[in-house]
């Protein structure tokens, strides 16, 4: 960005008394940004006596909250149903103030609304469901990076205690004692009315293990999820921890690297191979 | 400042535009067909651009943004923003513009717009954003704040805005400006267009006529004396200033609720009318059919637009004769 630019990017933030300078005093600019953060509390609160009109906006934003809710957490919305989902939503506007104007960004704390909820005692594993979305959901808005095949060079030119490995933005793990991931993939597909039966439910936690491990990344093919051991969690936890390969492929001999890595670059999950 | 490509302007130039507003539920729609069938089995001619949500497309390198980038090489796109909030007194975060920058680099879009309304408050340190779009007093200190904000937008844009007016759901001041007025004065000193959403019009005109008074009485969605004062609202604009108008419909609301602009509905028969008197009075402008709830198929859409272009050329030749 050029620095003209720049200033003039930053005459576009708040406390800017620049803002209108020859045009407005610094005191109707306060005047205004006072009646203006009014407006908004009174959206969020309602007040005693307010003009007829102010419930459409604070339903329109409770209304945008559910929608955008249900768009980040379609399996939950399943799970709880729509009214739980409003309630949820209105909850989670007075503890998560809207900061971006982007709602896809807004909810990321929906787990922890979910623990100190009443919802918890009865459905533990309601706050693993909404952070293994809000993770699929992120990774959703994640950047597609293509391999830099020439970094392979450097497993031949270096020892691996001087290598670590980088992987695709969206790459992440994750660990759950519910089975998380089964339960999202009995629910699909997404469109809103399918539900699986509730025996399949049942089965998938009759049969859970202690914890369920997950992989998931985004490829050209899209969301990609897949079962992960013990071991083969560890083993991307060291890497994703910045280790070096040497030190990884010691702590976590389970895993025969070759084919690791042969999947690795198949799979799309590395951006590249670096010097540490 | 480029306001368009030297393509886009010809093209803009050549024909009336009929667009259509891209939501989730028809973004294969969009890819897969490019010329789908109506009901009848006729074939629709494809829409002549697409318009999106901005914010919809913000993360950067993301499927989302591939994917508009995909659909804008089969149809000029144009992005139309809902939280830029441009007649915030706080300003607008710069996150956000940086935000729309990188998209508008990426896309290269046929033409940008946002609100006239406020979004933003600076809180302490902080920001918080409305998610909505919520009414400035019709005064002069907004004025000044909308004019200096376009400004500053569409200079680190590189891009002009289009503005577009909004639906209020509490009454203006007794002493506020006329909003055409306003959005006019708010034009000319900034450099931007204006972008004329006519149900938004209607629905104005019936929540808060006098006739009417606050709330909607009887079951009747629009009245004959809101198209009126609607049209006499369209006749005061001064047609070089508006770029584009939106075409929606909404909700049948209660006896004695508020209109709400759900764009839940086709394009009500009021909205037509009121179309036919804006583009004879404005010319045959782009326009776009808007629809975000209760979403029909992309055909039934498509055939909204056509309508919409049937109107435009009729207009374009009428100019042409006379």
């Amino acid at each position: 960005m050029s620095p003209e630019l720049q200033l003039n990017a930053h005459a576009c933030q708040a406390d800017s008394q620049q803002l209108s300078q020859h045009l407005l005093s610094q005191e109707q600019l306060n005047q205004r940004l006072q009646q203006q953060r009014g407006f908004m509390d009174e959206v969020m609160s309602p007040q005693e006596s307010e003009p007829p009109g102010m419930n459409v906006y604070r339903n329109n934003l409770i209304m945008t909250a559910e929608r955008a809710l249900s768009l980040s957490y379609p399996v939950l919305k399943k799970m709880l149903g729509p009214e739980a989902m409003t309630i949820l939503a209105r909850q989670l506007l007075q503890q998560e103030t809207p900061h971006q104007g982007d709602w896809a960004e807004w909810g990321s704390s929906l787990d922890w609304l979910i623990v100190s909820s009443e919802l918890h005692e009865e459905h533990p594993y309601l706050a693993d469901m909404a952070s293994f979305e809000w993770r699929i959901h992120s990774l959703l808005r994640s950047p597609l990076n293509g391999f830099a095949a020439d970094s392979l060079r450097l497993l031949a030119a270096h020892p691996l205690q001087q290598l670590g490995v980088r992987f695709v933005p969206s790459l992440s793990v994750f660990v759950s004692e519910y089975p998380v991931a089964q339960l999202r993939q009995l629910h699909r597909p997404l469109q809103e009315h399918y539900l699986p039966a509730e025996s399949a439910v049942f089965d998938v936690f009759s049969e859970r293990a202690e914890h369920e491990y997950s992989l998931l990344w985004l490829n050209a093919a899209g969301l990609q999820i897949q079962s992960l051991s013990e071991a083969e969690y560890d083993w991307f936890q060291h890497l994703l921890q910045g280790q070096s390969l040497d030190e990884v492929i010691d702590a976590t001999p389970q895993v025969d690297f070759a084919r690791w890595l042969s999947n690795a670059i198949q799979c799309g999950w590395l951006t590249e191979f670096y010097l540490r | 400042m480029n306001t368009l490509n030297r393509h886009q302007a010809d093209s803009l130039q050549q024909k009336p535009l009929a667009g259509v507003g891209l939501r989730h539920g028809h973004y294969q729609d969009v890819l897969l067909s490019s010329a789908p069938d109506d009901n009848a089995g006729n074939a629709l001619v494809s829409p002549d651009f697409i318009e999106v949500h901005s914010e919809n497309f913000f993360a950067d390198g993301s499927p989302a943004q591939t994917f508009l980038q995909q659909v804008a090489t089969h149809y000029p796109v144009s992005l139309h923003g809902t939280a830029m909030g441009i007649g915030s007194a706080a300003g607008i975060h710069l996150d956000y513009l940086q935000q729309l920058k990188i998209l508008v680099d990426a896309i290269n879009p046929l033409m940008i717009s946002d609100h006239a309304c406020f979004c933003w408050s600076a809180e302490g340190s902080g920001w918080r954003h409305a998610g909505d779009l919520l009414p400035v007093p019709m005064d002069s200190v907004s004025l000044d704040i909308m004019v200096n904000n376009i400004q500053e937008v569409q200079q680190f844009l590189g891009r002009r805005l289009l503005i577009e007016n909004i639906v209020a759901y509490v009454p203006q001041n007794a002493d506020a400006m006329q909003e055409t007025d306003f959005l006019q004065e708010m034009a000319y000193r900034s450099g931007c267009g204006l972008l004329i959403d006519l149900n938004n019009v209607l629905v104005n005109a019936s929540n808060f006529s006098p006739s009417a008074g606050s709330g909607h009485k009887d079951s009747t969605l629009l009245t004959p004396s809101s198209l009126t004062q609607a049209m006499h609202w369209v006749s005061q604009l001064d047609a070089a200033l508006v770029g584009e108008i939106h075409l929606a419909g909404c909700t049948q609301p209660e006896p004695g609720a508020l209109i709400i602009d759900d764009h839940a509905q086709p394009v009500s028969a009021e909205s037509w009318a009121l179309y036919e008197y804006a583009i004879a009075h404005l010319g045959p402008l782009a326009t776009l059919i808007e629809r975000d709830n209760n979403l029909p198929s992309w055909p039934e859409l498509l055939s909204e637009a056509s309508h919409a272009r049937n109107l435009l050329n009729k207009v374009q030749e009428s100019r042409h004769v006379a």
